[in-house]
């Protein structure tokens, strides 16, 4: 399994924000392109970063398209409220042009129901831990642009081993 | 490449998908609440499941894996 210190970081890449336009106006966010992995299935999926998030959160259609094995159910709150999660991991790449950079084994949050008029369980987010262990991050909120620089200081990411104790069937709400 | 790209420092060369790159410049607000695929620059597949997305999109690009996002709903803050 790969550890950090086996993750060749790039000095510095720069993403633009990308552009959500809503009734003539236009709404900046911090999104990258990520690889999921779990064994030979693979799904390409456009991720926020997200740095008020612990950890990163997947849609249940991705993690069951992606036959990611679910562990208990749980409780979660978001800034919209408590909801139902279960977690799980998988492998991801940063997508990069010509050559991606493989991150390995993370850890992931699925929610399971949606709360309010708030369809937190369709966000795909890419939380704290460990994607901002992986790079030295800035946001440029004022050009619109996210830098991921290598980080000066190494952190020692140990990936998870089997942090799935127990698989039930998850049905969503 | 323009003050505007994503890039490498070091090469300076743009370091996203071509798939990426069109969603970075596209009008997707009609797709509001939907998931979308995305081929090349075009955008292959859109619904509200994803499977049938997926399974949609996975048919028109056969050997090749499209991108996936899912298009915030209209006037959507995301408080998360």
């Amino acid at each position: 399994m790969r550890g950090f210190r086996d993750i060749k970081i790039p000095n510095t890449i720069t993403f633009k924000y990308v552009t959500d336009k809503r009734d003539g106006k236009t709404i900046k966010r911090p999104r990258v392109e990520i690889l999921l992995k779990n064994g030979d299935k693979v799904f390409r999926l456009v991720m926020l970063v997200d740095s008020g998030a612990d950890t990163s959160f997947i849609p249940l259609e991705v993690a069951e398209l992606l036959e990611l094995k679910l562990g208990e159910v749980k409780k979660s709150r978001s800034a919209s409220g408590p909801f139902e999660t279960t977690n799980s991991t998988c492998e991801i790449e940063l997508v990069k042009r010509g050559n991606n950079i493989p991150l390995g084994q993370i850890p992931v949050v699925i929610p399971t129901k949606k709360i309010d008029d708030t369809d937190v369980s369709s966000y795909a987010l890419l939380g704290r831990f460990p994607f901002f262990s992986f790079f030295d991050i800035t946001f440029r909120e004022n050009s619109g642009k996210l830098i991921l620089r290598k980080p000066k200081k190494k952190f020692n990411y140990k990936p998870p081993t089997s942090s799935i104790k127990e698989v039930k069937a998850v049905t969503k709400k | 490449m323009s003050q505007e790209d994503s890039y490498d420092s070091k090469y300076r060369c743009i370091v996203v998908s071509q798939e990426f790159e069109f969603l970075s410049v596209t009008d997707t607000s009609q797709y509001a609440g939907k998931w979308i695929a995305v081929l090349g620059r075009e955008i292959i597949a859109s619904g509200d499941d994803l499977k049938e997305v997926y399974k949609e999109a996975k048919a028109k690009a056969g050997k090749k894996e499209p991108l996936f996002m899912r298009v915030p709903k209209e006037q959507e803050t995301l408080i998360l």
